[in-house]
């Protein structure tokens, strides 16, 4: 098997498609990221990595709380025009047709349509060079009840989908259960 | 549109399925991780997260390198597997029937399987309670030249697969193609 160097290369596949809110100036706002990933459990915390000139940024050191919207394939074109403007220039709520609400957090939008939406408050910003690390504690969950399963969140009903440079995908069926398909190794080597 | 609370719940979906390579004592070790995220670009940084008491953390701890290789579908019971038993106590390269190979660092073991393999070096270790978060620096990529299209990583040829929670646990295949990132929102605009 040859392999082929490229590099350093952020090649960490697959990326999930996620839609982060913010308030900046007091008013709504949504970008996509992909460079997205769960940092702890217990307590819950994920990590954003946001270049330094996004408008987003702006919200979530204006206010210290930001959300994760987790959009299903439905909304595809949604995700990518909130990745393709700035909420600088655009009122991506109203191009979009989000429904906004809020839970916990003041300054934490949240969009109905998202089958899955997190509330954050900032623990850690790292400068990472390019990109702030945001790192946020989960202070609350929303599923829509549509998308649970014996009142447990359902990938297959979610139908999030996956960022690649150039593509989104599905995700696709699931093939395995965890931490059982691999007890059929045991005494292989 | 009615929705449920949960109280805080690490609910990102979905979440990627990769195995992180490690040195302990020596030995090199693997272990299955979802919990992990590109942290910048430029310099190309990953973040994994890992329990406190975990054999993988040891390695990390004892040489401040790391790798992460990225299985395709093929190797889905292996990697589970690797998720079952502690390296404390299982040689897993040899019940996995892995290829060990090393590029730049000498203590960060790739699996010659796996499609995509990132070797990484320590930047930070931040406790966040029972995981530390361990942020690493990428220092070399390869990528198995079947899985190239035009020079370029393909993600129908790696054929990575996501993990998820929910009613059971499980592995997703990754599927098929949604729209062109950046073209698909273009020309969109309700009014």
């Amino acid at each position: 098997m040859t392999k082929k160097k490229l590099g350093p290369q952020p090649l960490l596949w697959p990326h999930p498609t996620t839609i982060v809110g913010s308030h900046v100036d007091g008013k709504p706002d949504f970008a996509a990221v992909a460079w997205t990933g769960v940092a702890a459990s217990s307590p819950p915390a994920i990590t954003i990595a946001l270049q330094h000139h996004r408008y987003s940024l702006k919200g979530i050191y204006q206010n210290k709380t930001f959300s994760i919207n987790i959009p299903s394939r439905d909304l595809v074109k949604e995700a990518d025009y909130c990745g393709l403007v700035s909420g600088a220039k655009t009122d991506k709520v109203k191009d979009c047709g989000f429904k906004v609400f809020y839970g916990t957090l003041a300054t934490a939008p949240l969009i109905e349509e998202c089958p899955v939406n997190l509330e954050l408050e900032v623990a850690h910003i790292i400068n990472m060079g390019s990109h702030a690390l945001v790192i946020g504690r989960v202070v609350e969950t929303h599923v829509s009840e549509d998308c649970l399963t014996d009142g447990q969140p359902d990938i297959n009903k979610v139908r999030p989908f996956i960022f690649t440079p150039g593509k989104y995908h599905a995700v696709g069926e699931a093939f395995a259960d965890t931490f059982k398909i691999g007890k059929e190794i045991k005494g292989k080597g | 549109m009615s929705k449920k609370e949960f109280g805080p719940q690490p609910w990102l979906f979905p979440n990627p399925a990769v195995l992180v390579g490690t040195m302990f004592d020596g030995k090199s070790n693997f272990a299955p991780y979802a919990w992990c995220g590109i942290t910048g670009g430029e310099p190309p940084t990953i973040s994994v997260g890992i329990r406190h008491e975990r054999h993988t953390l040891k390695g990390i701890h004892q040489n401040k390198t790391f790798s992460v290789n990225v299985p395709s579908a093929d190797m889905i019971k292996e990697t589970d597997y690797c998720g079952t038993v502690s390296g404390a106590k299982t040689d897993k390269v040899k019940e996995c029937g892995f290829k060990v190979y090393y590029g730049k660092l000498a203590a960060a073991p790739l699996i010659e399987q796996c499609p995509v393999n990132l070797e990484c070096e320590v930047l930070h270790m931040l406790n966040l309670g029972i995981h530390m978060l361990v942020i690493g620096k990428i220092v070399e990529t390869h990528v198995t030249e079947d899985c190239l299209t035009d020079g370029q990583p393909d993600i129908m040829k790696i054929r990575p697969f996501v993990y998820s929670r929910g009613p059971s646990a499980r592995y997703n295949a990754v599927g098929e193609v949604l729209g062109q990132a950046f073209v698909i929102g273009k020309d969109f605009k309700k009014k």
